[in-house]
């Protein structure tokens, strides 16, 4: 208990000296005094830069980064898999093409209430087709292949959208917000996706002592007086409501449901439930840091944080499946 | 005068277009350990998982004489423990935690351990004699561990009725012995336990009554002398058994296929 606490202690720290990090850094870099004084004082130039612009921005890269670590972990204590996670299962793929299609054909502006109902809807809809899909009993083989065609068809389906696209800047707007990118964002999307973000914790986090009876199995859950139907619809509702909501403002931005819930899982001696508060704060913390090197990394043009997070969680993910080979040979996860 | 805990009536059960359970009627009794046997496919696993209140059946299944299905889940948890098949976990905890799980349906909503929680937890351990196994991980145990950790997961609830599918499976000698003796200790403190044996000989030692299930159907519900007689066996099970006298029992010695 005490170690969890320490863990969850240390986590807390981490992010808020990131996010204090993430106020300095920029083209116009501040010392930490220099930043603090003007969040708290908004006053002049500092005010306005640490205000305006660093200040959403960081903030939505920490509850960005905190849903996807949820979710993760939640994906992972249902299927009772290390391996599952949001983009394995092309949740932020399909809301970035149903937000997309409403981008591309002018039903609304980028900042509005409506893309990010569209990115929930789309996740909702890869999301729940792959709990449908694999339904009771869940092959880890069954679940990445089904995950891997519902990633393709999204991707499929942008595909479509970009090349029906009306005209060519739209089609530009689009690529480079899929790439997953918190840069210039404002108070207006942190305002947008904050308070489906915030709900989707809630429902997340209300099936945690369901994950660890899970451990045993289905049946067994079940007969301990789970309700399987409602932990499902919860993980379902709560991973389409968080990562919806975060694609809508940011883009997709894998893998960070994989890797962070992964990085402090033996900190909790593996228990689905105790591992869902420090995943989302392990999460929390690696989009920051995510968004902070993309802002040092000397380039003429800003690196995608989504690109980032692809290339460190790609490999990663494939690393575990090396580890997880022999259940996914077997017949059964 | 025996009282009745769990009462099946006329239960079946269809899967995929399929009766695999039919007209089912059984009792469990106060202090008693009831076997269930039969041939792969007989559908025990079905009955057993029907019983547990895991699958939809007609029929009535009742409690104390209440029916099962209005049941509220947490209820039917602390009154009913189901230990499924295989012994697998998915991840790889102590295996004080898993057997902590069996307090699941006692958990208060903020769940907070009681001490009652905790005494459960180590009294099933050591009935096991998994104590000393208590901070090793699940995953790490050898196949007649995990059975005795899986089986004071179960034995954790301190429900009255057990329903166990198979507890034996895989295990050597000794384990069968010691799994199916706790099984029994457990019936007799006013419980009772249904549990699904493969092992003739086995069943019928440990067994007050022994129900044999083929195709589906109930076609013996006796003491174990009776259900399984030499005729019986042969006509179930498709073997010829001797009936072999051990410690005042008859016990079934399978000799070979008819």
């Amino acid at each position: 208990m005490t170690s969890a606490w320490r863990l969850n202690g240390a986590l807390i720290s981490l992010v808020l000296l990131l996010i204090l990090v993430s106020l300095m850094v920029g083209p116009s870099g501040l010392p930490p005094r220099t930043a603090l004084v003007a969040l708290w004082s908004g006053d002049g130039v500092a005010g306005t830069i640490v205000r305006d612009i660093r200040l959403p921005r960081t903030l939505l890269a920490a509850l960005i980064g905190a849903t996807l670590g949820l979710s993760g972990a939640a994906l992972q204590g249902l299927f009772r898999n290390p391996l599952a996670e949001p983009a394995v299962f092309g949740a932020p793929q399909a809301a970035a093409a149903a937000a997309s299609f409403v981008i591309a054909f002018g039903l609304s502006s980028a900042t509005s209430l409506t893309v990010a109902v569209a990115g929930i809807l789309g996740a909702l809809a890869s999301v729940g087709a792959l709990v449908l899909i694999a339904g009771r009993r869940t092959s880890l083989t069954v679940v990445l292949l089904a995950g891997f065609a519902l990633a393709s068809f999204a991707g499929a389906a942008t595909a479509l959208i970009l090349n029906l696209a009306p005209n060519p800047f739209i089609a530009l707007e689009i690529a480079f917000w899929l790439l997953g990118s918190l840069e210039d964002r404002s108070r207006d999307h942190l305002l947008i996706a904050a308070p489906f973000m915030l709900a989707s914790w809630i429902v997340l986090a209300m099936p945690a002592r369901a994950f660890r009876a899970l451990t045993l199995g289905e049946d067994a859950a079940a007969s301990l007086g789970v309700n399987l139907k409602r932990v499902r619809l919860m993980v379902v509702g709560g991973t389409a409501l968080g990562v919806g909501a975060a694609v809508a403002v940011a883009g997709a931005i894998g893998f960070v449901g994989l890797v962070a819930p992964h990085l402090v899982r033996r900190f909790v001696q593996h228990d689905p439930a105790r591992v869902m508060l420090p995943g989302a704060l392990a999460g929390a913390a690696l989009l920051l840091t995510a968004d902070i090197t993309v802002r040092l990394v000397p380039s003429a043009i800003e690196l995608k944080v989504g690109v980032v997070t692809a290339l460190i969680g790609v490999p990663f993910f494939l690393s575990m499946i090396f580890g997880e080979r022999r259940s996914l040979e077997g017949p059964s996860a | 005068m025996t009282d009745t805990l769990l009462t099946a009536s006329h239960v079946s059960v269809q899967r995929g277009g399929r009766t695999i359970v039919h007209d089912v009627s059984l009792t469990l009794r106060a202090n008693e350990l009831v076997a269930l046997v039969g041939p792969n496919g007989a559908g025990k696993t079905t009955l057993i998982k029907a019983l547990a209140g895991l699958l939809p059946a007609r029929g009535t299944i009742a409690i104390d004489g209440r029916a099962l299905s209005t049941m509220p889940a947490p209820e039917r948890a602390r009154n009913l423990a189901y230990l499924p098949q295989g012994h697998d976990f998915s991840w790889p905890l102590p295996a004080a935690q898993i057997v902590a799980l069996g307090r699941y349906p006692h958990a208060d909503p903020f769940s907070r351990v009681s001490q009652r929680d905790r005494d459960a937890v180590a009294h099933a351990l050591d009935i096991t004699g998994t104590t000393a196994l208590a901070d090793r991980i699940v995953t790490t145990l050898s196949g007649g561990e995990r059975a005795r950790v899986a089986l004071a997961r179960v034995l954790a609830t301190q429900a009255p009725i057990l329903l166990a599918d198979e507890p034996t499976m895989s295990l050597d000698p000794l384990h069968q012995f010691l799994v199916m003796a706790l099984l029994r200790k457990a019936a007799q403190a006013d419980g009772a336990a249904l549990v699904v044996v493969h092992d003739l000989a086995l069943a019928a030692r440990y067994a007050d009554r022994v129900v044999v299930l083929d195709h589906g159907c109930v076609v013996a519900d006796d003491t174990p002398d009776i259900a399984l007689s030499r005729d019986r066996i042969a006509q179930v099970f498709g073997v010829e058994a001797d009936i072999v006298a051990n410690d005042g029992l008859s016990l079934p010695l399978v000799r070979g296929p008819l």
